[in-house]
C-alpha cells in the first residue's frame, strides 16, 4: 500500500527526485582543486542566517550513519571528515582522542574518495582529486577558523565532483553494501513482489524538520524495528520485512521530496505532517487549494457540485484512471508514526471533501452569503475568546487534524468536539461562523440525526421546540437591546448558559422580563414593539404548552444554539436589505413636480 | 480410505477440488490490528483479516495435530473504519539468558519504567467477517496406526461446527493484539461491504515452521466486491528466512539502525 504507492511516484517523478541517496544541503565551503591537483584552495561559502536563500545548496551523498565509528560519505562531508578539522568544542578543549578521532575519519574519507578515482582512472578530475590525496608536495589550505561541522564540497576547474555520474553510481553502490548487513539476502520484496537483494535497515530517513512534533525535531525512520520487543521472534531490523534495494530507497527519496513540497504537504503544528498525490501527473486545480486549506468559494462551488456527478462507467467499474493519496505521519522520537492513510479514486475524494462543505457552510446575514470556514479557523474558534480574538494555543493539540481526517474520510467530527466548544460559548458566549459552522457540522455528521441535515440558512419550517427556542431567546434578546439603549451586559451574556442547561425555568423568567421590556417599546419605538411581540408570540404558539425539555442533552444544545444563530443573521440580513433599500430610495432621482 | 481433500485429479468435481462445502465462520470485535510487516514497529494494519489471523483463530477455536485449516476467503461484513492508539509498552523481551541471569541473581529487579517504549497503533474498529476455510487431513493422520483409527475429515468438520454453535473455545481468540479479543459464531446471511474493492499488494499468507526457522509465505491479495478470495501463496523461492543469527539474544550486537 503506502510503500506501493511511493514507489509508484518515484517513478513517475523520476526527473524531480535527487539522483539515488542524495539530499540538498547547504554548503559551507569548497575545496577547489588546480586542473593537476597540486593546489587547494578554500572558499567560503558560508552565509548569515538572515541571508539564507543565497546559501548554496547542493544534492550530494546522505545515508543515516551511526555508531561509534561514523563512516565517511563520498566526496561531501564536514570539516572533520574532508579536511580532518578536529572537534575543539568539546568541555576539556582540544584532547587526542578528538585528534584522533579526526585523523581516523579524515582517513576513512581518503579511502572512499581513492576508492572513486580508481574506478574512473580516465577521468581528469578524478586524476587531479586522487593527486591531491596522494601526493605529499602539495599546496594544501590553511584551516585556521574552520569549524569541524562545516559542510565541505569539492570543485575541479568548474566541475562538482559529487555530482558526476560516475560518483553517484558509486556512492548508490557504497550504500548498498552499507545497508544489505553482514549477509547478503535475496528474496520476494513485499512491496514490488519480485525477487531482489534485500535491505537489512531502510538507507534513508525523513528529513528533520519535515515532521513537526513537541519537543523539537528529528530523523525519523518510516520502517524501523531496532528493539527485541519490535520484531517477530525478538528479531530486530528488516529480516522478517523482505524490502529491495529498489523500493526501500525510491520510497523514502519520494517520502521526503513529496515533504519538502510546499504545495503537497502541509504541516499541523506540535502534531505532524499531512501529505499527498495522485497517481497521475498534474495538480488538480481544486484539490491542491483545498488540501492547502486555502480554497476560493468558486472551488467549493465545484467540489459541492461534484457531489450529485454520476459516477463514469469506468469509475463504476472499479477501473478509475486516477486515485488519490494521502498520508498523514507524526514522530514519536526517531520513528515515523504512520496516523492515517487513505488511497481512493480521485472522483470519490471530491464528493467527500464537496460533502464537508455542503455540510458545515453557515449563513451570514450583514454579507448575505453562505461563508465556508477553514479548517484551522475550526480548531482555533474550540479555544478560548478573550473579547477580542481567540487566544492562541488555546486550542486543544491535534484537533486540526482530526477534522481533516474527518474531512477526507467523511466520517464523524472527534467526540470530543461538540461538549468542548459548547463548553467554551458558555463560558465567554460567542458564538460566531467558526463555532456555528463547526456546530453544524457536528449535528449534520451525528448517526441518527432527527432530521436529514441542518440548514446553513434559518429554517422557517422547523417546529422543534429547542431550535425554536433558540430563535425565542434571540427575539427576547433583540426586545432587551432596543428598549434599553447602551446596554452593558446583555441576555446572552447572563443567561445563555441557564438557557441551554434548563430551558423551561429560563424562559418563564425570561418572558417575564420580557414583559417590561415590550411595554418600554410600545412607549417609545411602537413599530418595533409590535413587530417582535407578534413574532415572539407567533414562535410560542407554535411550541406546544410543555413541549421543552427540562434539560437539554449536547445534541439538543447544539440545536438550540444553531436556532439562536440562525435567527440573528436572518434579523442582519433583513436588517442589511432594509438598509440597502433605504439607500438606493436617497439616490433615486427626485421625480419632477407636476407644473401648476 | 480414499481422501477427501484436494488432489491433483480432483478440479474437475467443481470447489476445486474440496470434496466438502466451505466451513464458515463468522467472526467480530471492537478493535483488531493486523499488522503489516513494513509497519510494524509503530503498528498499521492491514484493511482486513490477513489469512494468516484467519487460521489463528479457527486454531484457537478448535485445533489437531492431524489436520491443517486452509483458508479460503474471507468476507468483510463491515465498513473499514480506523483508530488509533497509544500504548506504553517495553522495549525488551525476556529471553533465556535474561531468565537464567534472573535465577541465578535473586536480588536482580526488572525495572519496567527503564525499558519504556510507547507505540502507536493505528487499527482497525467494529470488524466483522465471515472466514470460509477447509479442512485438510494429514495423510498420516488418514492412514491411522499406532492404536489410533484412520481419521476423516467428516469428523473434524462436525467437531469444528459443534464448538463454533456453542461458543466453544481452546483460548479466547484475539484479532492480532491479545487485547482486541474476537468474537465468533455461526456464519449469517449479512451481506459484505460489496462496493469495496482494492489491490492490497503482497500479504502475508501463512508461516511455516521448519526445522531451520519460520518460512513467510505471501501472496497478492485483492478485495472484489468486499470479499478477499486466498488465493495460493508465491512460489516456496520466494520466502524470506528469518536468520538465526539476526535473534536479539544470540549476540548478533548493536542491530540498530
Amino acid at each position: 500500500m503506502l510503500l506501493q504507492r511511493l514507489g509508484e511516484y518515484a517513478e513517475r517523478a523520476a526527473e524531480d527526485l535527487p539522483a539515488e541517496y542524495h539530499r540538498a544541503k547547504v554548503i559551507d565551503r569548497v575545496l577547489r582543486l588546480s586542473a593537476d591537483g597540486r593546489t587547494g584552495e578554500l572558499e567560503d561559502r558560508r552565509k548569515p542566517a538572515k541571508q539564507r536563500a543565497e546559501a548554496l545548496v547542493e544534492y550530494v551523498p546522505h545515508v543515516q550513519r551511526s555508531g561509534v565509528k561514523v563512516p565517511p560519505y563520498l566526496l561531501v562531508d564536514t570539516a572533520e571528515f574532508v579536511l580532518g578539522v578536529p572537534n575543539a568544542n568539546g568541555r576539556n578543549g582540544l584532547t587526542d582522542k578528538e585528534r584522533a578521532e579526526a585523523e581516523r575519519r579524515h582517513a576513512a574519507y581518503r579511502e572512499l574518495a581513492l576508492r572513486w578515482a580508481d574506478s574512473v582512472p580516465d577521468d581528469p578530475a578524478a586524476t587531479a582529486l586522487r593527486t591531491y590525496l596522494t601526493a605529499p608536495d602539495v599546496a594544501r589550505p590553511a584551516l585556521d577558523g574552520v569549524g569541524h561541522k562545516e559542510m565541505v564540497a569539492v570543485r575541479v576547474g568548474t566541475c562538482w565532483l559529487h555530482a558526476l555520474p560516475s560518483a553517484q553510481g558509486l556512492w548508490a553502490d557504497v550504500v548498498r553494501e552499507r545497508k544489505g548487513g553482514k549477509k547478503e539476502r535475496s528474496g520476494l520484496c513485499l512491496v514490488c513482489g519480485e525477487h531482489g537483494a534485500l535491505l537489512a535497515t531502510i538507507p534513508e530517513p525523513v528529513k528533520k524538520g519535515s515532521v513537526p512534533t513537541t519537543g523539537g525535531s528529528n530523523e525519523g525512520q518510516l520502517v524501523s524495528i531496532n528493539t527485541a520487543a519490535q520484531g517477530r521472534n525478538g528479531i530486530q531490523q528488516l529480516v522478517n520485512t523482505p524490502i529491495c534495494h529498489r523500493c526501500g530507497g525510491r520510497a523514502m527519496a519520494a517520502l521526503n521530496h513529496l515533504l519538502a513540497s510546499p504545495t503537497q504537504s502541509r504541516r499541523f503544528k506540535d502534531y505532524g505532517t499531512f501529505t499527498w498525490w495522485t497517481r497521475e501527473a498534474g495538480e488538480d486545480p481544486d484539490l491542491t487549494p483545498t488540501l492547502n486549506d486555502q480554497p476560493d468559494e468558486a472551488t467549493i462551488a465545484r467540489l459541492i457540485d461534484s457531489i450529485d456527478d454520476q459516477p463514469t462507467p469506468r469509475a463504476a467499474d472499479g477501473v478509475d484512471p486516477d486515485a488519490f493519496h494521502g498520508l498523514t505521519i507524526g514522530l514519536n522520537n526517531a520513528r515515523i508514526v504512520v496516523r492515517d492513510w487513505i488511497d481512493v479514486p480521485v472522483p470519490e475524494i471530491k464528493h467527500t471533501l464537496g460533502l464537508w462543505y455542503r455540510q458545515h457552510g453557515v449563513h451570514e446575514g450583514w454579507k448575505r452569503r453562505i461563508r465556508h470556514v477553514p479548517r484551522w479557523q475550526m480548531a482555533l474558534s474550540c479555544g478560548r475568546w478573550d473579547g477580542q480574538r481567540y487566544v492562541r494555543d488555546s486550542a486543544p493539540i491535534g484537533l486540526e487534524t482530526e477534522l481533516m481526517f474527518s474531512a477526507l474520510h467523511g466520517s464523524r467530527l472527534p467526540a470530543r468536539v461538540l461538549p468542548l466548544l459548547v463548553q467554551r460559548i458558555h463560558a465567554d458566549r460567542n458564538i460566531d461562523a467558526p463555532r456555528a459552522a463547526l456546530i453544524r457540522l457536528a449535528l449534520n455528521r451525528t448517526d441518527h440525526y432527527r432530521k436529514p441535515e441542518m440548514p446553513a440558512a434559518l429554517d422557517e419550517t422547523d417546529n422543534h421546540p429547542v431550535y425554536l427556542w433558540g430563535r425565542i431567546f434571540a427575539v427576547l434578546e433583540q426586545i432587551q437591546r432596543l428598549a434599553v439603549p447602551g446596554l452593558n451586559t446583555s441576555l446572552r451574556d447572563k443567561y445563555l448558559p441557564t438557557a441551554a442547561a434548563a430551558p423551561d425555568p429560563t424562559m418563564t423568567q425570561l418572558l417575564k422580563n420580557a414583559n417590561g421590556h415590550l411595554k418600554r417599546l410600545h412607549r417609545e419605538k411602537r413599530g418595533a414593539g409590535i413587530a417582535l411581540e407578534t413574532r415572539l408570540n407567533e414562535f410560542l404558539g407554535r411550541m406546544p404548552r410543555g413541549a421543552l425539555p427540562q434539560h437539554l442533552n449536547l445534541i439538543e444544545q447544539g440545536d438550540f444554539l444553531m436556532g439562536y444563530y440562525h435567527q440573528r443573521q436572518a434579523d442582519f440580513e433583513a436588517a442589511a436589505e432594509a438598509k440597502t433599500s433605504a439607500n438606493d430610495q436617497s439616490q433615486a432621482p427626485v421625480p419632477a413636480q407636476p407644473s401648476a | 480410505m480414499s481422501s477427501t481433500t484436494a488432489g491433483a485429479r480432483r478440479p474437475a468435481r467443481g470447489n476445486e477440488g474440496w470434496a466438502f462445502p466451505d466451513l464458515v465462520v463468522e467472526t467480530w470485535g471492537e478493535l483488531a490490528c493486523f499488522t503489516r510487516p513494513e509497519l510494524k514497529s509503530e503498528r498499521v494494519s492491514y484493511p482486513l483479516m490477513t489469512p494468516s489471523a484467519a487460521d489463528g483463530l479457527l486454531q484457537s477455536v478448535f485445533w489437531k495435530p492431524q489436520f491443517q485449516y486452509v483458508i479460503r476467503r474471507i468476507e468483510v461484513l463491515s465498513p473499514v473504519r480506523w483508530a488509533r492508539v497509544r500504548r506504553n509498552e517495553v522495549a525488551s523481551v525476556p529471553n533465556a539468558s535474561t531468565v537464567a541471569a534472573f535465577q541465578k541473581d535473586r536480588r536482580r529487579r526488572y525495572d519496567v519504567e527503564a525499558d519504556r517504549d510507547q507505540r502507536g497503533t493505528t487499527a482497525l474498529q467494529d470488524v466483522r467477517y465471515r472466514i470460509h476455510a477447509q479442512i485438510a487431513v494429514s495423510a498420516k493422520a488418514r492412514a491411522g496406526g499406532n492404536g489410533f483409527p484412520p481419521a476423516s475429515e467428516e469428523k473434524y468438520r462436525e467437531q469444528l461446527r459443534r464448538r463454533v454453535e456453542r461458543g466453544a473455545c481452546f483460548s479466547q481468540p484475539f484479532f492480532g493484539c491479545r487485547e482486541f479479543t474476537a468474537f465468533f459464531g455461526p456464519a449469517t446471511d449479512l451481506p459484505p461491504q460489496t462496493d469495496w474493492n482494492d489491490e492490497l499488494g503482497v500479504m502475508l499468507h501463512s508461516i511455516a515452521y521448519t526445522p531451520e526457522g519460520e518460512r513467510y509465505r505471501w501472496f497478492r491479495a485483492s478485495v472484489r466486491g468486499g470479499v478477499m478470495e486466498v488465493e495460493q501463496p508465491l512460489p516456496e523461492g520466494a520466502v524470506a528466512v528469518a536468520d538465526p543469527h539476526w535473534r536479539a539474544d544470540a549476540g548478533s550486537g548493536s542491530g540498530g539502525e
